[in-house]
């Protein structure tokens, strides 16, 4: 028999309740994370397999750390907005705006040093325009690679198969992780539907619960493994 | 006038990919009973979703009780908490519900949102306990408990909230004979009561226990 209140109809006046910045910017992380699924790492006009995607990748960040010259740089950036050039136009933005930020957080923490000694300003700027550069190179390669097409460019690389391995299970968990965190965060603000006093227990909670779906989910993975025949000597593909 | 409107719906998740509703239009009245089929992937949770403001159709309208839902109403937070309080949703994974340190917390949480006087929510959390006889389970952790006891909980939170619309997400799936039975009777009550109940299922003992109105999503469209 169902209680009185349930049959009755009830309409609320939410009163403003602010403070939801922890939430949401763990909402938007989670998101990043589980948007991971669906980098699907379309390829631009300009074709170029993954394993000479990620050597010229090494070779430019390599180039980039070690570049002095401002000359350099600037041959380094023609090659790299050029290459950028080729990616449709809703790809460039989301390759430029971290690139951005990253350049402009740079620039801030640098920003006092510039002010104080002149002199060394275009060094200063020249290290700005090396994140830039990286980020932007960073950012290319993951929009246009898929992570098995990397997995691949690694092996072929000769690269640890145990290595690989531990790269691809957390990229997965990552995932994973990322897609409970949204979820249980959605499921919460379902739910938060006045003021709520205590944001940051329900913040605790959802932290709680994701770290203990980690541990399980590791040890789920570890005993199906023991049942397919793993005896602590991963034998890679 | 119906409580639910979809117009002409059409949904995808991005644009690169074939999508999921396509001009899907539907209404639902108020203290309607509906069950949602559908194959795997046809698109009920998406469209659940939508239908709680989770996602945003691409092209068409949704009108709750004559308001459209938009991205733009549901960021204004009192809109959205007012809608919200309106509409409960069960999800087909209690997991990603339950995120209380204790059942009797996790029950309580929507009371206390509502702002409810202590002794008022106290007596609710007692009833929504009492309906899923989860009196026994009250100070145990809600991660703990079996797939088909969290089930029962994440129900019994959204109840609390005494929402006018239950959306429930294949809320039988995974539950013993005894625990679907009670539940058939609650649905029943429900429906009884006035609710509004959508539900996704695959069961036709839950579809003819509550005598609801049958749909078929198919090729991203409602099919009677």
């Amino acid at each position: 028999m169902i209680p009185a209140w349930l049959k009755t109809e009830e309409r609320i006046a939410p009163p403003r309740d602010g403070g939801a910045f922890a939430l949401r910017s763990i909402k938007s992380l989670g998101g990043v994370m589980a948007r991971l699924r669906v980098q699907r790492g379309r390829n631009g006009r300009l074709r170029i397999p993954p394993l000479v995607k990620l050597l010229l990748l090494l070779a430019l960040i390599v180039t980039l750390s070690l570049a002095r010259h401002l000359l350099l740089l600037l041959a380094i950036a023609a090659l790299i907005l050029g290459y950028a050039a080729t990616l449709p136009p809703r790809d460039l933005v989301s390759i430029l705006r971290p690139a951005a930020g990253a350049a402009l957080l740079a620039l801030l923490l640098f920003l006092p040093a510039m002010l104080m000694h002149p002199a060394g300003r275009m060094n200063n700027l020249i290290v700005v325009g090396k994140i830039f550069l990286s980020v932007i190179a960073v950012n290319c390669f993951n929009r246009r690679t898929q992570w098995n097409e990397l997995t691949r460019a690694l092996r072929r690389l000769h690269i640890p198969g145990v290595f690989i391995f531990v790269l691809d299970l957390t990229l997965k968990y990552i995932v994973l992780l990322g897609g409970l965190i949204v979820d249980l965060l959605t499921a919460r603000e379902l739910r938060a539907v006045g003021r709520d006093r205590k944001k940051y227990r329900s913040v605790g909670g959802v932290l709680g619960v994701t770290f203990l779906r980690s541990t399980e989910l590791s040890r789920e993975t570890w005993e199906a493994m023991c049942c397919r025949g793993f005896t602590d000597d991963y034998k890679g593909l | 006038m119906p409580l639910i409107e979809l117009e002409n719906i059409r949904f995808a998740y991005s644009p690169e990919e074939q999508p999921v509703l396509r001009g899907l239009s539907m209404s639902v009245e108020a203290g309607a009973c509906v069950a949602l089929r559908g194959d795997n992937g046809a698109g009920k949770t998406t469209l659940f979703r939508i239908l709680n403001g989770l996602s945003f159709p691409q092209s068409g309208r949704y009108l709750f009780d004559d308001t459209e839902i938009t991205h733009g109403l549901l960021k204004k937070q009192r809109e959205a908490k007012r809608f919200h309080q309106r509409m409960g949703y069960l999800f087909q994974n209690p997991d990603v519900m339950l995120f209380n340190a204790t059942v009797r917390d996790e029950i309580g949480f929507g009371p206390r949102q509502l702002g409810l006087p202590a002794a008022e929510a106290e007596a609710r959390i007692r009833d929504c306990m009492a309906l899923f006889e989860l009196e026994l389970l009250a100070d145990k952790a809600p991660y703990h408990l079996s797939g088909g006891q969290k089930k029962q909980v994440a129900f019994a939170a959204v109840l609390a909230l005494n929402p006018e619309v239950l959306i429930l997400d294949e809320p039988l799936a995974g539950l013993d004979r005894k625990t679907r039975e009670r539940l058939l009777a609650l649905l029943a009550e429900l429906r009884a009561a006035g609710k509004t109940l959508l539900i996704a299922t695959h069961d036709d003992a839950l579809c003819q226990s509550l005598n609801a109105q049958i749909l078929t999503l198919e090729d991203g469209q409602i099919r009677e």
